[in-house]
């Protein structure tokens, strides 16, 4: 899918002028720090209707769940099966066993640790089923028992879905032939295109 | 015992009104600290109040001063939600924790600026002979009427109803404002709402009642302890506040009918001083339990 715009949105008081298109399959979405990837993926969450043209997509963001009170994973997943068409309550089950996280099921998300926090993230996306997963810094705090998995999971969603990501170990994500998209600052103006 | 069914109304509805403001601060702002004290919300409760009490002493006006404090809450909140509306995004996508902080800060340097103008206005009130109003600072029920419960009961009403939606998408706020932003919310327009609401509750209770320090900070706390609301951010919201409605008619009715040498123990005085001692042990409770 084509995104095409020019000034789409501002960064760092710098427009930004995109012009990429997403393919089925692992994209990945490189720059220097502060540049703006994350904000990218904020406008894409805002406008997601719009510039995606009403296809659906799941978001994995790079910040922990913080929540106020003693929410469990399994409050989670009961919630967002009874308040979300496309989120399939015995996927994310079965990823948590896959995992190996079932000991987590009844206790507070606010006493995770980061791997544990970020492996919900992704169980939570995975559950999800859409046309595009955008995920932002998923391989953080992940061990390297886990990250095999994850990027099994990676690939299988990349063979028919669109899958982007902002990783800055990309080469950790080599072996899945990913697409490069780059987002740089040129000529007082951010540029997004793929290489 | 007395009771007067119109008093327990009040009293239960501004439990309601007080809690669900609670909730409704630490959610948006992801903060356990946050609470109509905390973002300033008290201050312009009181601001109005003397305000109307100006009014009234120096330029004559001729109503009851809740219900023209209401009256000036009501032109400020009106104004405030335009100016937020037209001109000022709350939250931002990255810094929207930082910023919040520094609202909590701003909040809580209000509520103690205004605290102050109080202090020294009540004494130049009291040194000219002039009426003031020195029971608001100790929230209390004793000038409950059937107009101020008609009105409370129909902001009830729409509230409740408002909620009903509302509940669903701030519990996924609760779990963190880009995860809400995923999941296709609106999480500007959320928290504007969330936020004006809250103020819009605290701002109907201290017009008519007074202040009631501590009660939107402690009670969701105390619910948080209790399992159905522990684990379900919904629960909170739309039970929850029911729950410490009833709490807080119960402690008025033991204030209205257990007086002290004739004179009634100020209600929101007996929640300030239980609630303190009550956040105290719970926090370290939970503290020695990590």
């Amino acid at each position: 899918m084509k995104i095409k715009s020019q000034n789409l949105f501002i960064v760092n008081n710098l427009p930004v002028n995109i012009d990429i298109n997403i393919e089925s399959g692992i994209n990945i979405l490189i720059g220097e720090n502060g540049v703006g990837k994350s904000t990218f993926f904020n406008f894409i969450k805002n406008n997601h209707e719009s510039l995606l043209k009403q296809k659906s997509a799941a978001f994995m963001d790079q910040f922990p769940f913080t929540p106020i009170n003693e929410v469990r994973m399994i409050d989670v997943i009961d919630f967002l099966d009874r308040g979300i068409g496309y989120f399939s309550k015995s996927t994310a089950l079965e990823l948590i066993s896959v995992f190996d996280l079932s000991y987590l099921l009844k206790r507070s998300i606010s006493l995770y640790s980061g791997g544990e926090n970020q492996a919900l993230k992704f169980i939570l996306l995975l559950s999800q089923n859409v046309d595009y997963y955008f995920l932002d810094e998923p391989l953080q705090y992940i061990d390297k028992s886990r990250l095999e998995l994850i990027k099994t999971y990676l690939s299988q969603i990349g063979a028919d879905k669109k899958v982007v990501i902002i990783e800055h170990r990309d080469e950790l994500l080599l072996d899945l032939n990913p697409r490069k998209i780059q987002m740089v600052v040129k000529d007082k103006e951010v540029i997004i295109n793929g290489i | 015992m007395e009771f007067d069914i119109f008093r327990i109304l009040v009293a239960f509805l501004s439990g309601y009104f007080l809690t669900l403001s609670g909730s409704l601060a630490q959610i948006v702002t992801n903060n356990k600290l946050a609470s109509s004290s905390t973002l300033g919300f008290d201050g312009i409760g009181v601001v109005m109040i003397l305000i109307a009490q100006f009014c009234i002493s120096f330029l004559g006006f001729k109503f009851p001063i809740e219900y023209l404090s209401f009256a000036l809450f009501l032109i400020f909140f009106a104004a405030f939600s335009l100016l937020i509306k037209n001109k000022f995004k709350i939250e931002k996508s990255i810094d929207f924790n930082q910023g919040m902080q520094k609202i909590i800060l701003i909040g809580i340097g209000f509520n103690l600026l205004v605290g102050g103008i109080f202090s020294v206005i009540q004494f130049l009130f009291i040194a000219i002979n002039y009426e003031f109003p020195t029971g608001i600072w100790f929230g209390n029920f004793k000038y409950f009427d059937q107009m101020n419960a008609n009105l409370f009961t129909i902001c009830f009403i729409i509230i409740f109803t408002l909620m009903s939606s509302m509940s669903k998408k701030l519990s996924y706020l609760s779990l963190g404002n880009d995860f809400a932003r995923g999941l296709g919310i609106d999480v500007s327009k959320l928290v504007t709402s969330a936020l004006l609401l809250s103020l819009f509750l605290t701002g109907l209770v201290i017009s008519f009642f007074g202040v009631f320090s501590f009660i939107g900070l402690i009670f969701p706390h105390i619910l948080r302890r209790i399992s159905i609301f522990k684990y379900s951010m919904r629960n909170e919201l739309m039970i929850g506040p029911l729950f410490a409605g009833v709490i807080l008619s119960g402690i008025d009715f033991l204030c209205f009918n257990f007086d002290f040498y004739g004179a009634e123990i100020p209600v929101g005085m007996v929640c300030s001083v239980i609630g303190s001692f009550v956040l105290l042990f719970l926090l370290v409770q939970k503290t020695s339990s990590k």
